[in-house]
């Protein structure tokens, strides 16, 4: 997830993934957008990789259902 | 009867006395909006017909001898994602514009004309919320009052200006990320975000199911203290308002700081800020005597996480528009919303435990603190069509950056009220500008709010400051 180089891990082709997810997704992005949608996800995985890299136990997801 | 240099309630206890008019204050109100409201354009729609129906309401409940609520002959505006009865909601977007009318009143906007308030119309706002300034292509910039050159604040900019312009004296916006705060703080009004689910949101168009506010924005701490009471409570409409009673805050007006234990929030909310906005919290700490700091771990990623939800779930909600019709959003948004769509879902699952943890953390401080202070954005109104800012020797974004003191509270659904600093005018060159300091309790505490809010008013250090109407022409 993480655009930033990792170790021996090569950065990742944050375009090329968008535009695959893109196409899986059916959304149809104009070229003139490209630059801003890319540069926009790759400020997204920037912060998600910073949320990574924080240590937290996992918790009870509890999921919210009906209590009996 | 100008709302400029009067409030709310000055309104209400004249039109309740017999001595004015719902119907003269509604038509006071639109002819000032008619005649300057071209300049700032905080206004997306003018609702004469309405305002004169709520306000002839009113007056024959006063002739009839009875109470028309609190808000008696008050008018207000509401940004335009809150449904008005007849209208089409268009919450700042061309697209929206295909929708029916509403078939009826948003439960904020029912509650505020219940209380005798008369509404004069919707007010101009980022498309879908998404935004902290209000350059909005479909509708034009929203003006700040202070200085037409610059952004009024957003995405709730529209409620701001019309607030500071003198307008009207209570709008009614949502929250987001700060959009109440923010709008509030560069337009030099009060603004009040609630504790998450305090408002109804049924009938206001969601951005972020999970992060969304109804906010109020006024010239007075009053007037923020009686919407709110009229406002909250619970909604069979919107679960997350259920299961808890509502709490009246006017009787906190008068009850002062003392026995409050207050700080200032360090660390994180230190930084990253124009020395007038650390200025103004230092103002605001010498008023009250604080003389304690704490902090907030981790609030840097408090707002990367808030950034990550916002964008997947605001994505989500324009899904269908985006595939079919992506043409018609305004640039501004549609590059931000394509690229929420494509977020992986283990980052919206990461940034939603890591708020669990953030809630923890926060909630741990907060036990042993009321009321901390904070920035409530990092500089003044920016130029509009600023893209960037210098602070502390870094090159910012202007319009995200806007929101990096107030997204790690909205992230936990902390009540935050944003109060207009006058000690912060003038001290800088280009200033003059209003700025804001936020004021942050634990859940369901806006009365500590309130009563440190009103204080701060009576000394003279909480100021709405008059525009410069005179640079207007």
């Amino acid at each position: 997830m993480s655009p930033v180089p990792d170790g021996d891990v090569p950065a990742p082709d944050v375009e090329a993934y968008a535009r695959a997810a893109a196409a899986a997704l059916g959304l149809a992005i104009d070229d003139a957008w490209w630059g801003g949608v890319t540069r926009h996800l790759e400020v997204m995985l920037s912060r998600a990789a910073s949320l990574e890299a924080f240590p937290i136990e996992l918790p009870d997801d509890s999921a919210a259902v009906f209590q009996p | 009867m100008t709302s400029s240099g009067g409030d709310g309630l000055a309104i209400a206890e004249l039109v309740r006395a017999g001595v004015t008019t719902a119907a003269a204050a509604a038509e006071h109100a639109l002819a000032m909006i008619e005649a300057a409201d071209d300049k700032v354009n905080s206004f997306t729609a003018v609702l004469h017909v309405r305002a004169r129906s709520d306000a002839a309401r009113v007056d024959a409940l006063v002739g009839a001898g009875h109470d028309p609520g609190p808000l008696a002959g008050v008018p207000f505006a509401v940004k335009n994602l809150f449904d008005v009865a007849g209208r089409v909601t268009v919450a700042g977007s061309r697209i929206s514009r295909d929708d029916p009318p509403a078939t009826a009143d948003a439960v904020a906007v029912a509650r505020m004309c219940q209380a005798g308030a008369v509404l004069v119309g919707s007010l101009n706002m980022d498309e879908y919320a998404y935004g902290f300034t209000t350059e909005n292509s479909h509708y034009g910039p929203c003006r700040n009052p202070h200085d037409l050159g610059r952004v009024a604040g957003g995405s709730s900019g529209g409620s701001g200006a019309a607030v500071a312009a003198g307008f009207v004296p209570i709008s009614l916006g949502s929250d987001t990320n700060g959009s109440v705060r923010v709008p509030a703080a560069l337009c030099g009004v009060f603004g009040l975000k609630p504790t998450y689910g305090r408002i109804s949101r049924s009938g206001m168009y969601p951005f972020c199911p999970s992060l969304d506010h109804v906010g109020v924005l006024a010239r007075s701490v009053r007037d923020l203290a009686a919407s709110y009471d009229v406002l909250h409570g619970p909604d069979p409409a919107d679960p997350a308002t259920i299961g808890r009673s509502p709490a009246a805050v006017t009787p906190a007006l008068g009850e002062g700081v003392d026995g409050l234990r207050l700080a200032v929030l360090g660390d994180y909310f230190a930084r990253g800020a124009s020395d007038v906005s650390l200025a103004a919290v230092a103002t605001v700490a010498a008023a009250l005597g604080i003389d304690r700091e704490v902090g907030f771990a981790e609030a840097a990623r408090a707002r990367s996480a808030a950034m990550i939800i916002t964008a997947c779930e605001g994505a989500e909600l324009h899904r269908a528009d985006l595939r079919t019709r992506p043409g018609e959003f305004d640039p501004m948004t549609r590059d931000r919303f394509l690229a929420g769509a494509l977020v992986p879902a283990g980052a919206y699952v990461t940034a939603q435990r890591f708020r669990r943890w953030f809630r923890n953390e926060v909630s741990r401080v907060l036990a042993s603190v009321d009321v901390v202070v904070a920035p409530t954005t990092p500089f003044p109104a920016p130029l509009i069509g600023q893209r960037e800012a210098v602070v502390d020797g870094q090159t910012v974004q202007t319009q995200p950056y806007l929101g990096c003191f107030t997204q790690p509270l909205s992230f936990i659904g902390l009540p935050v009220l944003s109060i207009p600093v006058a000690a912060a005018r003038g001290a800088e060159a280009d200033s003059g500008l209003p700025l804001g300091v936020q004021l942050v309790a634990a859940p369901y505490r806006e009365a500590a709010l309130v009563r440190v809010a009103a204080e701060l008013e009576r000394r003279g250090v909480a100021v709405v400051p008059e525009p410069a109407v005179h640079s207007w022409r």
